[in-house]
């Protein structure tokens, strides 16, 4: 067992097997040894998000470990936008949660997590016009209007392309 | 076209870095079929650079996002897709490497083959943009080509075909090359692609379904060798020697599918005599039986050949086996019943198999019970490859044939079985009715019985001819075994089946016979499937 205190100052105990899901733990455990009794700070992540992430890494503890160095599979994963039943249940949450579990993947490296994460997002964003996009992210339209009037010009142009 | 300069605001970033903004971008863009068919302003990546100055910025800064290159939209009026390629290509920066897909959506293409004026216009337009797209072919990854007629692949043929002596390769980067015609024809080039080895030195994947497009097993630079090659598709091939030549070229691959279109059967000899003899002991097989070629009929017999014993030892001291050490998928399709698929499953060995698929267009050719030993004298030849997937469809194989299939394969998880027909007959065999009863018919000893496919997890009957009563019987006997955890059951090692595949149009009907439903209740995966071919269920 492992213990993790995150940025709110809650300590997690934390199985071994689980917490190296993350490469960044991983790695900070290995510069620990078998001290147990030594707390690893995650810094940038705040408990319920760590919860959640404990969560996948406790369903995923099993899976096979991505190779950091194999590209083909890493484009293979970026090809498909398929997430399985339990992962689609797992990052059912509001967009903030997403958003912060996103970066907690991210942070830790932990590269299927950031994959379900980018995998979800691109999921609600396909489809849809500018407009679209930018009511279900809140995002304003803020292009100037010389920006605007390029963006017409290059609609002209490539309308028959 | 000019880049905006990145937006101060941190509107739309959404909280996420930059690279991540760019992550989730890359796995929005659209389908090869979908780019097709949509106008490129309605998709990813132009609509996100209408979102917000910063998608704009990011959308327009990162030359991944534009470097696959899909054309064709505009049908067979390629002079319209020149200008598309010049837009993405400038999007593309000048040094990302290229995905290029030409797969033009034609609904003329009998125009383009008769009316002498649109087929002129069309082959000199697209020759331009083949010859465009050959000036990039420094920065090609991938490059796909469909195009109606062979004749216009001119300039792609010049360019592989280049080698002087000092020049570097022509395509480095090429990993994946597919190149299809739709009408049969072309240039009679036989060695286009005998430079391939120096021009495309990282080539991995290799598509063709230009049936004159073959390899020349020897050039004035010696015999070529892809050592990269791990993926080898040849679609309507005409001749096994074309299909070997290419396998003896290409000694790591991984994946090889033949789809052989040969309507002669000169090369569909016998297969190895000897090998019958050591087989013989293993499966139990009847050497009476074993005379005639590749589709001898049992029953009329009416391809026998008095002397086709003394033939096939004939062809044996010709017969150069290639073994192919890395082979993981094996897949041969047919044609006809004249095609010779023999003949290449007897010329080569795969002592590291996974997957074997052996499919026959002419699908009833399966429902004639003939000796068909090629499949099991090929397992056997390969040192009984460690086989989970087996795909076997209309192929004149006999009970006997198939169960030395099966004998061969142990560790098989996956069986598909179609247009065979002893199917029921096979069914009953695979039947485990219990402990007691599988010893009395085996011997005591499980492990020195032959259960066949003890690792079965998955079969497919989507193809199959069937008494429903006897799959349920046999689903249910596997599907019960494998849940049982008693010593006895344990000391027979098998894996309980765990998914049925059919007929999607009979999926109702069997779903419904009270032991497969029962079974289905349990946790049984029942699917309906598309099939290739046809069913039937009595």
């Amino acid at each position: 067992m492992v213990i993790i205190r995150t940025a709110d100052k809650e300590k997690f105990t934390v199985d071994r097997d689980v917490a190296e899901c993350s490469v960044l733990l991983k790695n900070l455990l290995e510069d620990v040894g078998e001290n147990e009794e030594e707390e690893i700070p995650v810094q940038n992540i705040n408990s319920s998000v760590f919860r959640k992430v404990l969560e996948w890494c406790e369903h995923h503890k099993n899976d096979p470990r991505p190779a950091s160095d194999d590209s083909a599979a890493e484009e293979s994963r970026r090809r498909t936008t398929d997430i399985s039943e339990w992962d689609q249940k797992f990052i059912a949450v509001d967009q903030e949660m997403l958003f912060e579990i996103i970066l907690a993947a991210n942070y830790l490296d932990i590269k299927p997590l950031l994959d379900v994460g980018c995998k979800t997002v691109a999921n609600m964003i396909k489809g849809k016009t500018p407009e679209e996009i930018r009511k279900l992210f809140n995002i304003t339209n803020d292009f100037t209007p010389e920006e605007e009037a390029q963006i017409r010009r290059e609609n002209e142009w490539a309308e028959d392309r | 076209m000019t880049f905006d300069k990145q937006p101060s605001s941190k509107n739309g970033s959404l909280g996420l870095p930059s690279e991540i903004l760019v992550e989730i971008f890359s796995r929005c863009l659209p389908t090869d079929y979908v780019r097709l068919s949509t106008h490129p302003q309605l998709l990813p990546p132009f609509t996100f650079t209408r979102v917000c100055p910063l998608w704009r910025h990011l959308v327009l800064s990162t030359p991944r996002l534009w470097s696959r290159i899909v054309l064709g939209r505009h049908g067979t009026d390629s002079s319209k897709e020149l200008l598309t390629f010049e837009f993405w290509l400038e999007r593309a920066g000048e040094t990302q490497p290229l995905d290029i897909v030409l797969d033009p959506q034609i609904d003329d293409a009998l125009e383009v083959l008769l009316n002498e004026e649109v087929n002129a216009r069309y082959e000199r337009d697209t020759t331009m943009l083949i010859e465009r797209v050959c000036t990039n072919s420094q920065r090609w990854r991938s490059l796909v080509l469909d195009v109606p007629g062979a004749t216009v692949l001119g300039p792609l043929f010049l360019t592989l075909g280049t080698l002087e002596p000092n020049v570097l390769a022509t395509a480095p980067l090429l990993e994946e090359l597919e190149l299809t015609t739709a009408l049969l024809g072309g240039p009679d080039d036989t060695r286009t692609l005998h430079n391939i080895a120096t021009t495309c030195p990282r080539l991995r994947s290799l598509i063709l379904t230009c049936p004159t497009l073959l390899p020349s097993p020897v050039s004035s630079h010696g015999t070529p060798v892809l050592k990269n090659m791990r993926i080898l598709k040849l679609r309507f091939c005409t001749a096994v020697s074309h299909a070997l030549d290419w396998i003896g070229i290409c000694p790591n691959l991984d994946y090889l599918k033949v789809h052989l279109l040969c309507g002669t059967s000169e090369e569909d000899d016998d297969p190895e005599i000897d090998e019958f003899d050591g087989l013989d002991e293993e499966i139990d097989l009847d050497e009476s039986e074993l005379d005639g070629d590749g589709w001898v009929v049992i029953n009329s017999r009416p391809r026998v050949h008095t002397n086709s014993r003394a033939r096939g030892v004939e062809s044996i001291q010709d017969m150069n086996v290639r073994r192919v050490d890395h082979l993981t998928q094996l897949e041969i399709v047919t044609f006809s019943t004249s095609t010779p698929v023999g003949t290449l499953l007897d010329s080569l060995s795969a002592p590291s198999l996974r997957s074997l698929k052996v499919s026959s267009f002419y699908a009833r050719a399966g429902l004639l019970n003939t000796r068909w030993l090629h499949i099991p004298l090929f397992l056997h030849r390969s040192n009984m490859p460690p086989l989970e997937e087996l795909e076997i469809n209309g192929v004149p194989m006999n009970i006997d044939d198939m169960r030395a299939c099966l004998t061969l394969t142990p560790g098989l998880r996956k069986l598909s079985i179609g247009w065979f027909q002893e199917f029921d007959d096979l069914l009953q065999e695979m039947k485990i009715s219990d402990v007691h009863s599988f010893r009395s018919r085996h011997g005591h000893s499980g492990a020195d019985s032959t259960l066949l496919c003890p690792r079965l997890e998955t079969l497919n009957v989507a193809e199959a001819y069937f008494s429903i009563d006897i799959l349920a019987s046999m689903v249910f006997s596997r599907f019960a075994l494998g849940r049982r955890s008693s010593p006895e059951h344990c000391e027979l090692d098998v894996t309980g089946l765990k998914e049925l595949r059919v007929h999607k149009n009979a999926k109702e009907e069997i779903g419904r016979h009270p032991v497969i439903a029962n079974c289905v209740a349990e946790s049984l995966n029942l699917i309906g499937v598309e099939p290739l071919l046809n069913v039937r269920v009595h």
